[in-house]
């Protein structure tokens, strides 16, 4: 029955006009009789229908032309930051003069570029080890609009793979942020979770790579393990240049609480006055003393916020990141699975999980994650704890989100018997983690614990998975943990 | 009654356009673009380069 259907045509008027669930409806169809009152095959009536579809077409094209984005891509201010400053430090209701975000525009653009022609900003010239940190090709290679040379090399990597989650701006507020859980990282704060160093250190190149390569299991942060070594490459030097950006921008914001008003963070006007008086070649005495005072005053102010904050807090680190890799010493002979004291030592990483590793208080008793669920991580934390703020009532933070956060979402503990782990599941990983903690989470450090220790922990870790408690010594510790 | 359907069938047409535009050009709200002045910005790459940073 159904091929002289389709044979007759999905369309076929008469044959949509016999079916019960059409019926009436399809009134604006031509009749069947031709003695009823339609008669759209009329020339006039056609001319009208036509002439209304093309009317309709045309405001469509119209209204979709009208919408389209002619403005090159730009970085964004980051307006939650600007936002947090003026509460902390001017109260609800009053704000720093706008003329302030094009001021910071204007400095970092002068420093890192835009999106399509970025710079390094090397102030050392040549020698400047920020082009360690961060190698100018690498840079144009990864940044700029998406492209491809005669010789098959790519170019724009970061919009091609990153930016519809991370942003343009490394904001971690791409167009599809708002839809993931977890949300993409903000490399502004330049907290880096899965790294081989401690807390409050940069992760090394190593690490950045490793997640790239990888990937974060179970989150939406996809394997790049099929890119080229050289695009990996460069997109690290992109996320760091990212990183150094963001962050130089917090500093510019954070400084303006210590200017007056409509004090400018870098004077131009006093720069131009020293180069005045610096070009007058035979100068008098008093025109001396200014200078001298002018001078001092604008390399002051050009150490101050390009010098210090650039050079010194936003870029140092990067450079060393190397030095301080944790050293991850040799597992105990007990770790291996065919040791005969391996239980035992499953055991007594048992006894920590619940004593002094305190791992129990978050991952819950029987370490499915159930514990401390009301915690938010840094990237959250860094602006819901503004006075005011309250990270369950929208109401609240309405002007934050209104300046581009992302609802603060709580950060659940790590469901340990799941056996998937985001920083990798290799015991080594999970030595790092439990020994550095994770930066920006709740996660601690356990500098209290020896390497052994940590070890006994790593081991009941990688046991909870697969393994059998009623099969370790002692069972009424986990009673006793569930009990409660 | 001929033209009041048709103007039904082009209003349906109408409305599932101007729906699926207001769905297409939804913009969540997001920071502000990072406006600077070009000539501040020629100004501060002069200064910066002027100063000896290696002091």
């Amino acid at each position: 029955m159904i091929g002289p259907r389709i044979a007759k045509g999905c369309f076929n008027i008469a044959y949509l006009r016999s079916l019960p669930c059409f019926g009436n409806r399809l009134s604006c169809l031509p009749a069947e009789n031709s003695s009823t009152k339609h008669t759209p095959n009329h020339p006039a009536k056609r001319t009208l229908k036509h002439a209304i579809a093309k009317l309709v077409f045309a405001l469509t094209a119209l209204m979709t032309l009208g919408c389209g984005e002619t403005l090159p891509p730009a970085y964004k201010l980051n307006s939650v930051e600007f936002l947090r400053q003026e509460k902390l430090f001017l109260g609800s209701g009053e704000h720093f003069d706008d003329a302030y975000k094009q001021e910071i525009g204007s400095i970092l653009t002068a420093l890192f570029g835009t999106p399509n022609e970025p710079l390094v900003p090397a102030l050392l010239g040549e020698d400047d080890p920020v082009l360690e940190v961060m190698r100018p090709e690498n840079i144009n290679m990864a940044a700029g609009p998406v492209s491809l040379d005669y010789h098959g090399k790519g170019g724009g990597l970061y919009r091609q793979h990153c930016s519809h989650c991370h942003g343009i701006t490394g904001d971690g507020n791409g167009p599809t942020a708002a839809a993931l859980n977890p949300y993409p990282r903000d490399f502004r704060l330049a907290k880096f979770k899965y790294k081989s160093t401690p807390l409050r250190s940069v992760p090394r190149d190593h690490d950045l790579t490793k997640v790239l390569v990888n990937g974060v299991p179970g989150t939406s942060m996809p394997s790049f393990g099929t890119l080229p070594d050289g695009e990996i490459a460069a997109l690290v030097d992109y996320v760091k240049f990212l990183t150094i950006r963001g962050q130089y921008e917090r500093y510019l914001m954070a400084e303006l609480s210590n200017l007056d008003d409509g004090e400018p963070l870098i004077d131009l006007k006093l720069a131009q006055k020293y180069h005045q008086l610096a070009a007058i070649e035979q100068p008098t005495e008093q025109q001396e003393e200014e200078l001298e005072e002018v001078e001092e005053q604008h390399l002051d102010s050009m150490w101050g916020v390009v010098g210090e904050r650039l050079m010194e807090d936003a870029i140092e680190r990067w450079v060393d990141a190397d030095d301080n890799e944790t050293e991850i010493p040799e597992a105990p002979d007990a770790f291996d699975s065919g040791h005969d004291g391996h239980r035992d030592f499953v055991a007594t990483g048992r006894e920590l999980f619940y004593t002094r590793g305190n791992c129990a208080q978050c991952h819950g008793d029987t370490g499915v994650g159930n514990g401390q669920i009301e915690s938010f991580d840094d990237w959250a934390n860094d602006w819901i704890k503004t006075p005011g703020v309250n990270p369950f009532n929208p109401k609240t933070y309405k002007t934050f989100t209104e300046a581009g956060a992302l609802p603060p979402r709580p950060i659940k503990p790590r469901n340990l018997t799941e056996g998937r782990y985001r920083g990798g599941g290799q015991p080594e990983e999970i030595f790092l983690r439990i020994t550095n903690g994770i930066e920006g989470t709740p996660m601690p450090a356990t500098p209290a614990l020896t390497s052994d220790e940590v070890w006994a922990l790593v081991a009941y870790v990688k046991f909870l998975p697969y393994g059998d408690v009623n099969e370790l010594p002692d069972r009424q510790i986990n009673e006793k943990a569930i009990a409660r | 009654m001929q033209i009041r359907l048709y103007f039904t069938a082009a209003m349906k047409w109408f409305m599932l356009s101007v729906i699926l535009l207001a769905v297409g050009c939804y913009e969540r709200p997001s920071a502000e673009r990072l406006e600077y002045d070009s000539d501040a910005v020629q100004a501060l790459r002069q200064e910066i380069k002027s100063v000896d940073w290696d002091e």
